[in-house]
Order: C-alpha cells, then sequence, then structure tokens
C-alpha cells in the first residue's frame, strides 16, 4: 500500500472507531500511533507516543485553557452570573419574548467571562428555564433559546476555541478576540431578531406578562450586574492597560472572581473545590483529545494523506465561493457528530493550508470557523449544548423538542455565516481599528 | 472484586486531590507573578517553565485516570444508541479493551521517556536560571498507569457483571464537563 | 534514499525557503540517491526536534540545542561566547557569518566533548547557521545607560537575562508567540531580540526605536542528522551531503542578515527610530561582555563540570580573527558556502566523521 493510501486507511480506521463509541482521545492517539508505526516502523511510533504527549501539554499558551474554564466555574458556582440575567429579565419586560431574549443577553454577558459554550448554555439554562416556564413559554422556545444563547460564549471573548486556533494559526490572540466580539454580538443580535419573529407569528410561544416594570426596578436590576461586570473590566483593562498577557488573564481573572465573590458571600470552599474538580476534568477531556490530534498531524504529514485531501479540496473547488461552500458543508457535516475542539484540531491540518494558499484572513477564518464550529453543538444528532439543556430539564421536555426548538435559530446561524462571509470587515474592523 | 473498584477509587480520589491543587497553584503562581512583575518590577523566576512543565503535566495526566473512571472522556455515542442492548455491551467492552491497549502504550512510552529525562537530569532555562523538570516527565507514567487500572477494571466487571466499586456518580456539574 | 527534514520555521517564511533550496541541492548534488522531503511545522516543532531527530521521526533538522541544557552543554557555551561578536574587533553587520563560520569549524573540527554529546543524542552535527546579533526594541527611548534602570526587557535566554540583571533592569521570560502583544500592551518595555524577528515577528508594528549595538550575542542554529540515517549513506553522499550543509548554514545565516536588512529600509517611513546605541551603553556593553567571557566559563563549570571554558573561549576568539577576515565584505550565500565548504566541510573526514 501506498503512504497516501495507509494516511486515508488511518482516517477511515478512525472515523469507523468513533462510531463505535471509542473516546475520541484514544481513536486519535490509537490510529496515530498504528499508522506510524505501518508507516515508518516500531522505533518512530514509540518515538512519536513519548515526545507528543508531553511536549505539547507542557505548554504556557494553553495554561489558560484551565483558567478561562475555571474562571468560568468559579462566576457559575458563586452565582455571580445571577444578576446578570435578573437585570436583562427586567430590562426586557415590555417585549414579546422578553425572557427569551434576556436568555439570549445574559448568555452575551455570561460569555465575556467564559471560555466555553457548554458552561454557558449549563449556567443559564439553569438560570433562565425555570424563569421561563414559570410564566408559562412554550418549552421549545424556552429550552431552544437558551441551547443555542449558549455558542456566543465561544465567540465572545475569552474563548478556548479561539486560543488554541491562534496556537495552531499562529496569529494574535488578541486579534482573534476582538473580531471574535463582533461576532458573538450580531450572533446574539440575530438570535433576537428570531425570537421577535417567533412570537409575532405565534403569540402563544409566550404569553406577555406585567410589563409595569419601573425605572426605579430597574436601576435597582442594573446594580446587581456589578460582580460580573467589574470581572469583564478587570480583565479586559488588564489586557489592554498593559498589565498582563492574554495567557495571564484567565488566571488573574479567575483570582478575581474568587475576590469578588468572597465580597458578595457567595464564596465557600466547597464551591470553590468544585470548581477546581470540575476544571481538572474538562482539562484532561479536553487536552487528551488535542494530544490525539497532535499525533494524527504527525502521521498525516508523514503519510501525505494530509497534503492529498487538501489538494484534492482544491481541486475541485476552484472559486473561492465554491472552496468557502465546500468547507461550510465540510464542517457542518463534521459538526454533526463531533465536538467543535476534536473537530477544529482534527480537521486543520488539512484545511489551513488550503485557506492559507487561496490568500484568505486567517484571522476572519478563524472566526468563521468558530461559528461553524458552534453549530455543530446545536446540530443532530451529536448536540452537546442541546444535550445540556435535556439534562437541566429532565423529564419535562423530549431532546427531539428541543432540537425542534433550536431548528429556527440553525436557520438564523446560517444566515449569519453567509454575512460574515460576505462582509469579513465586520470581524476585521476591530482588531484593525485596536492596533 | 468490589474491593479493588473501591482501592481505585480511592487511588483516583487522592489524584483528583492533587490535580485540584495545581489547577488553584496555577491560578495563585501566575496571578503572583502578575502582580510581582506589574507593581514591584520584581517577576517570580520560572513562573513559565513550572506551569507548563509541573502544573499543565501534572494536572492534564493526573486526571485523565479520574475522567476515565467518571467516564468523562468525550466519545460519540449515536451510532451505538440506535443498537440493542447486548450489541451496546460488546461495543463498550470493545471500547474499554482498546483504552487499556491504547493507554497502555502511551504508558510505557511515557515511562521510557521518563528514564531518559531522569538519566540526563533534563532541566529547562528561564531567565538566567535553570529548572529541573525531568521529575514532571513521571506524571505521565503515574497517570496513564491509574487510568489503565481503571479501564481495565471496568471491563472486567463489565464483562463479568460483577458489581462495580468505581465511583462513577456523575457529579451535578458533570453535564458541563460534556 | 528518501530522507524528512524537520523545520521549525512556520511555512512561507524565508527560512522554510532557504530549507527547501537545502534539499534540492542535496538531491542535485546527490544525482538522486538522496532526496529530502521539508515539513516546515508540521512535523516538529523546535521543542520536539531533539527527541524527534533522535528516534528518527525526522531524519534531519534544525535543532536548536539552547532549548536542551541537560542534553547540549558544550553546544550551548559555545554558541553563548556569540557575545564576543560585539567587541570591538568584531562587530559589524556581518558578524553572525563570522561567528557561523567559527563556531563550525571549531566543533567539527576541534572539539572531541562536542562530538560526544551530540553522538551520545544518536545524532550527528552538521554545521550551524546564526541570527543577526541581538539589539535592543523599544517601544520608550533608551539614550544614556541610567535609563536602563528597571525597564522590563524580554529575555529570549540566559545570556540576555544574565545581561539585563547586570544593567539594572528586569528581565521578563515571554514566549516569541506573546512578545508582540506583550510590547503592544506596554506588558513589557523592550525586547532583545535579532533584527530578523524584528520583521518577521512583527515587532516593527509596534515599537518606537532600535537601538543596535547591545545587548549583543545570537542565537545559534545547528542542524543535526540522525545517526544512523548518516551511516546509511554511502561516503560518497555524505561527502554532498556535507556540500549541501555548507549551503544550508551560509543561506540561513545569510537570510537572517536579508531580513535584517529590510527591517531597517522600512523603519524610518513607520516612524521608528533605528540607530546605534548611545556611546555609553556600547562602552558599558563591552565591559560587561569582557568580564561576561569568564562568568559563562565558571557558570558552565558550577552546573555541568566543563573544565573547558577558557580554553574554548580562547580558541573562538582566535577563529572569530579569522573568520571576520575571510567574510569581510562577503556578499551573499553562495560566496558564503565557498568559504564554508572550502575551511570546514571539505576537510571533514566522511568515513569517520559521526560514525
Ligand atoms: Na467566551
Ligand atoms: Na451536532
Amino acid at each position: 500500500m501506498s503512504d497516501v493510501g495507509i494516511g486515508l486507511t488511518g482516517l477511515a480506521t478512525l472515523i469507523a472507531l468513533i462510531a463505535a463509541r471509542v473516546p475520541i482521545g484514544i481513536a486519535l492517539i490509537g490510529v496515530s500511533f498504528g499508522g506510524l508505526w505501518v508507516l515508518m516502523g516500531p522505533r518512530v511510533a514509540w518515538g512519536a507516543m513519548g515526545l507528543v504527549p508531553y511536549q505539547f501539554t507542557s505548554s504556557w499558551i494553553l495554561s489558560s485553557i484551565p483558567m478561562f474554564l475555571f474562571l468560568g466555574f468559579i462566576s457559575y458556582h458563586t452565582q455571580l452570573t445571577k444578576g446578570m440575567f435578573n437585570a436583562a429579565r427586567i430590562w426586557m419586560a415590555g417585549l414579546p419574548g422578553g425572557l427569551a431574549i434576556a436568555s439570549i443577553f445574559g448568555s452575551a454577558g455570561f460569555a465575556a467571562v467564559s471560555g466555553s459554550s457548554i458552561a454557558c448554555s449549563a449556567a443559564m439554562g439553569r438560570i433562565a428555564i425555570p424563569e421561563m416556564m414559570k410564566h408559562k413559554y412554550h418549552p421549545e422556545l424556552a429550552t431552544g433559546t437558551v441551547a443555542v444563547a449558549g455558542t456566543i460564549g465561544a465567540l465572545i471573548p475569552p474563548s478556548i476555541i479561539l486560543i488554541l486556533y491562534g496556537v495552531i494559526a499562529q496569529i494574535s490572540i488578541t486579534d482573534l478576540f476582538l473580531g471574535g466580539v463582533s461576532a458573538g454580538l450580531l450572533t446574539a443580535l440575530g438570535y433576537v431578531i428570531v425570537v421577535l419573529i417567533r412570537v409575532k407569528l405565534n403569540p402563544e410561544l409566550a404569553p406577555v406578562r406585567d410589563a409595569s416594570v419601573t425605572m426605579r426596578e430597574k436601576i435597582i436590576a442594573l446594580r446587581e450586574t456589578w460582580p460580573l461586570l467589574l470581572i469583564m473590566l478587570g480583565i479586559f483593562g488588564g489586557l489592554f492597560g498593559g498589565v498582563f498577557t492574554p495567557t495571564e488573564a484567565g488566571a488573574v481573572g479567575a483570582f478575581l472572581a474568587c475576590i469578588v465573590a468572597l465580597v458578595t458571600g457567595e464564596m465557600t470552599l466547597s464551591r470553590f473545590l468544585t470548581a477546581a474538580r470540575e476544571t481538572l476534568m474538562t482539562t484532561a477531556a479536553l487536552l487528551i483529545i488535542a494530544v490525539g490530534a497532535s499525533l494524527l498531524t504527525r502521521f498525516l504529514a508523514l503519510s501525505g494523506a494530509g497534503n492529498y485531501l487538501s489538494s484534492g479540496i482544491l481541486s475541485i473547488a476552484d472559486s473561492p465561493v465554491l472552496l468557502m461552500l465546500g468547507i461550510v458543508c465540510v464542517y457542518l457535516l463534521i459538526g454533526m457528530f463531533l465536538e467543535p475542539i476534536g473537530a477544529m484540531l482534527l480537521t486543520l491540518p488539512i484545511i489551513l493550508p488550503v485557506v492559507d494558499a487561496s490568500g484568505w484572513s486567517l484571522l476572519w477564518f478563524g472566526i468563521v470557523l468558530t461559528k461553524l464550529l458552534e453549530i455543530g453543538m446545536i446540530t443532530p444528532p451529536i448536540g452537546m449544548n442541546v444535550f445540556v439543556i435535556k439534562s437541566v430539564v429532565g423529564n419535562l421536555v423530549s431532546t427531539t423538542a428541543i432540537f425542534r426548538g433550536v431548528a429556527w435559530f440553525f436557520v438564523m446561524d446560517l444566515v449569519l455565516v453567509a454575512i460574515l462571509c460576505a462582509f469579513p470587515a465586520l470581524i476585521l474592523t476591530l482588531p484593525e481599528m485596536m492596533q | 472484586m468490589f474491593l479493588i473498584g473501591r482501592f481505585l477509587s480511592s487511588l483516583a480520589k487522592a489524584s483528583s486531590l492533587i490535580g485540584t491543587i495545581c489547577v488553584i497553584l496555577m491560578m495563585l503562581h501566575v496571578t503572583a507573578d502578575v502582580i510581582g512583575r506589574y507593581f514591584f518590577n520584581a517577576p517570580l523566576p520560572g513562573t513559565i517553565v513550572v506551569v507548563a512543565n509541573y502544573y499543565m503535566i501534572v494536572l492534564v495526566f493526573i486526571a485523565i485516570g479520574v475522567a476515565e473512571e467518571k467516564q468523562a472522556h468525550i466519545s460519540v455515542e449515536f451510532v451505538t444508541d440506535m443498537m440493542p442492548k447486548r450489541v451496546q455491551t460488546g461495543f463498550s467492552v470493545f471500547s474499554g479493551v482498546l483504552t487499556v491497549i491504547v493507554i497502555t502504550a502511551l504508558m510505557i512510552a511515557g515511562y521510557t521517556e521518563a528514564v531518559k529525562k531522569t538519566n540526563i537530569g533534563a532541566t529547562m532555562e528561564q531567565g538566567s536560571q535553570m529548572i529541573e523538570v525531568w521529575q514532571s516527565y513521571w506524571a505521565i507514567p503515574v497517570g496513564t498507569g491509574l487510568m489503565v487500572l481503571i479501564a481495565a477494571y471496568r471491563v472486567i466487571t463489565t464483562v463479568t457483571g460483577l458489581r462495580s466499586g468505581l465511583n462513577e456518580t456523575v457529579m451535578d456539574a458533570e453535564l458541563i464537563n460534556e | 534514499q528518501d530522507l524528512t527534514f524537520a523545520g521549525g520555521w512556520p511555512p512561507n517564511s524565508a527560512p522554510t525557503k532557504m530549507l527547501e533550496e537545502y534539499a534540492k541541492a542535496v538531491e542535485e548534488y546527490t544525482n538522486g540517491d538522496v532526496t529530502m522531503r521539508v515539513f516546515p511545522l508540521s512535523l516538529l516543532s523546535f521543542a520536539e526536534v531533539n527527541a524527534g531527530v533522535r528516534d528518527g521521526i525526522a531524519d534531519a533538522a534544525a535543532n536548536l540545542t539552547a532549548y536542551f541544557p541537560a542534553e547540549y552543554p558544550n553546544l550551548n557555551m559555545l554558541s553563548e561566547f556569540s557575545e564576543l561578536v560585539e567587541l570591538e574587533e568584531f562587530a559589524g553587520e556581518l558578524s553572525s557569518t563570522a561567528f557561523a563560520g567559527a563556531i563550525t569549524e571549531y566543533v567539527m573540527l576541534n572539539c572531541e566533548d562536542c562530538q560526544t554529546e551530540v553522538a551520545a543524542q544518536n545524532q550527528v552535527y552538521l554545521g550551524a547557521g546564526s541570527t543577526t546579533s541581538y539589539v535592543l526594541q523599544c517601544v520608550v527611548p533608551l539614550t544614556s545607560v541610567a535609563d536602563l534602570q528597571g525597564k522590563r526587557i524580554r529575555a529570549a535566554g540566559a545570556y540576555w537575562a544574565r545581561w539585563a540583571e547586570t544593567v539594572g533592569a528586569v528581565p521578563v521570560s515571554m514566549s516569541v508567540n506573546e512578545t508582540l502583544e506583550g510590547l503592544n500592551q506596554g506588558v513589557v518595555d523592550c525586547t532583545a531580540s535579532n533584527t530578523a524577528d524584528f520583521v518577521n515577528f512583527g515587532f516593527i508594528d509596534v515599537v518606537k526605536y532600535l537601538y543596535v549595538g547591545l545587548p549583543g550575542a545570537q542565537f545559534n542554529v545547528p542542524f543535526t542528522m540522525n545517526m544512523e540515517t548518516w551511516n546509511s549513506l554511502s561516503d560518497e553522499s555524505k561527502g554532498q551531503v556535507l556540500r549541501a550543509n555548507a549551503k544550508l548554514m551560509a543561506d540561513i545565516t545569510w537570510v537572517y542578515i536579508e531580513e535584517g536588512r529590510a527591517g531597517k529600509e522600512r523603519a524610518p517611513d513607520m516612524g521608528i527610530e533605528y540607530t546605534d546605541a548611545a556611546a555609553d551603553m556600547v562602552q558599558m556593553n563591552r565591559e560587561f561582555i569582557s568580564k561576561d567571557k569568564d562568568a559563562i566559563a565558571s557558570i558552565y563549570k558550577e552546573r555541568f563540570g566543563l573544565e573547558t571554558g577558557a580554553e574554548a573561549a580562547d580558541a573562538l576568539n582566535t577563529l572569530l580573527v579569522k573568520w571576520s577576515d575571510l567574510t569581510k565584505g562577503v556578499e551573499g550565500g553562495e560566496a558564503l558556502t565557498k568559504l564554508y565548504y572550502d575551511e570546514i566541510f571539505s576537510k571533514v573526514d566522511v568515513a569517520s566523521y559521526g560514525k
């Protein structure tokens, strides 16, 4: 068998193993090890196994991942996020579907301290869904909105996907973060429009509640948002004020969150330890996949299969529009089954050279890619955000119903991707301004 | 058999504690470095090397065994979920056996590398200082070793149907963990 | 025979293009008996190169030995002596070509300990390129020695950290990928980096001042090959690979000079003050170097038990005199290649080298 043949066989085996419920990290490591063995012999296979896991993991820049996770978990467990939703709820009280809109804004706010969309959905799900159910919102609208609003968490900085992308594509993480802000806000806006349209078409989805909220109440509600605002201010102020680097921002942010939670009186030892333990588990689960993907990169490089596939894509897609359409379809398809970080690490070795060769901005592509990967979080059959919400609501709402509730937003997501592709300036303007 | 499970579970608990301490120390160490640098012009020497080579390595590799116990490693269930229960059990045994094989390979490779690094006394340079890093290489064989034991134990209890002594109860927040 | 070469530079960067030239040269010189595939970053990162070539994941690579202090004490001590090129008799735009020649000649023809330590990593030393000299690239002005007090300076290695401590500045460790943002946001005031990285890592977009003449010293870029791979080559092929490696070290060293020149040319239009450091600073730096030369020897003696520090410093000093003379006014990679080949690689005994 030719080297490329070995590489492609390895990829096919990988897909089969993942479908057979082998943990993704194990499948990646196993296929790379076996593949390198067949391709280069046992010595190289053993060498790579000894070398890559340590070298990949012992990365200063990747250390921001556990720290941003920690920041998010602390904020959630000490209820620093609650005030944000409450304020949004009171300010949106008069709007049709006000609570649903509030949960979108609440998610966008939480997104500014949380690095992943799952944490964002979980936190907002537990706060916002009971509230919506109490006000007789249609379960599909209530759950669908929160599931989808969580994806804003990966666009608005900090974002674990963007950090990993920056490391691999070798571009500035600060620039990526700035690019993510507009994409995240645009996404929030798009979702709000979906809620407004749906409620307009069918007012029964979200019964209008008593809208007599006084200005006084509104101001009081705003006051409760200070803990989260303070942390956001600390992080972004410190970043742009030369106090710390993006890598250090997670640790400092987590520290700040601890202080704020101590002040609000919500910090207990058990909450602190729970947050740390969850950070530990999530980091391990994510990085073992990243290690596997890093090994797979070497295997694909040495076999030539990576080159073969990427030049294949380039030759089929002979215009930029076709190429982008192809990339969108590939990620929608992959996103149905894989979780975003694994999907990204798996595909970047093949896709990045293609993007680079076509002369697109790597910064712009990173944001569009994140958006595409996050769509995968809400599409069946594997939609992590949907599953998170399902576990929040228990038997009250079926998984299928949540997927139905999400469908409307999925259409908006496709529109948003088209907009971001048609107007790259939406993403690139902010990073350029800050230069 | 049950007692073996309890024993493995307590090992996982100890590992989890070590990892938790690493998370907390990492936060404090980086914050102290930032404060020292910004306010006192005195960064903590060696922060980057210690964070990357100690906290990161220990927390990831010590925790993969814990994640194995809690079944927190990410996999894709949708294909197997469509199959009958018996077939599903078959797949989970297959996946457990493969986990044991792959992680054993990782453990052997990690052990070999750790021995090499120990013999040479591997160090890293940060600033004008040298920091020994060879010790951290041992986190890989230790952490993967625990993962192998737990995965193997689960395969055995699944096949024999014996009562498992592992603590698999999903923590409330594990859904956040994906 | 098809060999793999792992480059740690990003794809499309100038050094990577030189690696591709090298691969072509290997094929051409050996009449196609040996071919070389270059993998920029996709196969091994710089941090992985040593173990990667040792175990044969790649056959050859640019092995930045400074990343592996315990494995390469001899080579690293020698490259710290690159500070000597800042002394008055050696200083100049082309000093890196002289230092690359001096260190390669010393290691390949005169340094038994160096050969032993490379062999212990299952590798063969095949010459070393050199970056241009390290200069201060700052967002704040530094007009005299006193200005250095308390300035946060990103230091890429031991020499620069030691220098910063001695002159009263604060050495900050930071990965090179973060340095641009660190400078931009003022986390650091200056970076001590070579004049090519000024362009390559985008520092040119944020720094306002660049001071030539301090802290000095150069980063060494040794090239190594897996020992079994090397010895699987015929003597004939080995000789031709050495020819190609003379070209490689010349090209890499020269490409850094060219990038440095490009940065210097662009700087004025970008409002950057690109000048020689103030006379008192240069003077202070030379005094530092003449003392530090002995400090290096004693540091490596204390840490790694090396007894050869003083002797090596003298030898390199002598070789630098020779190479400064040889490379005076050299005009490009081709002329350099000839010098390196005639003076060093052609004198290597292919039958016994790296066995
Ligand atoms: Na976020
Ligand atoms: Na999906």
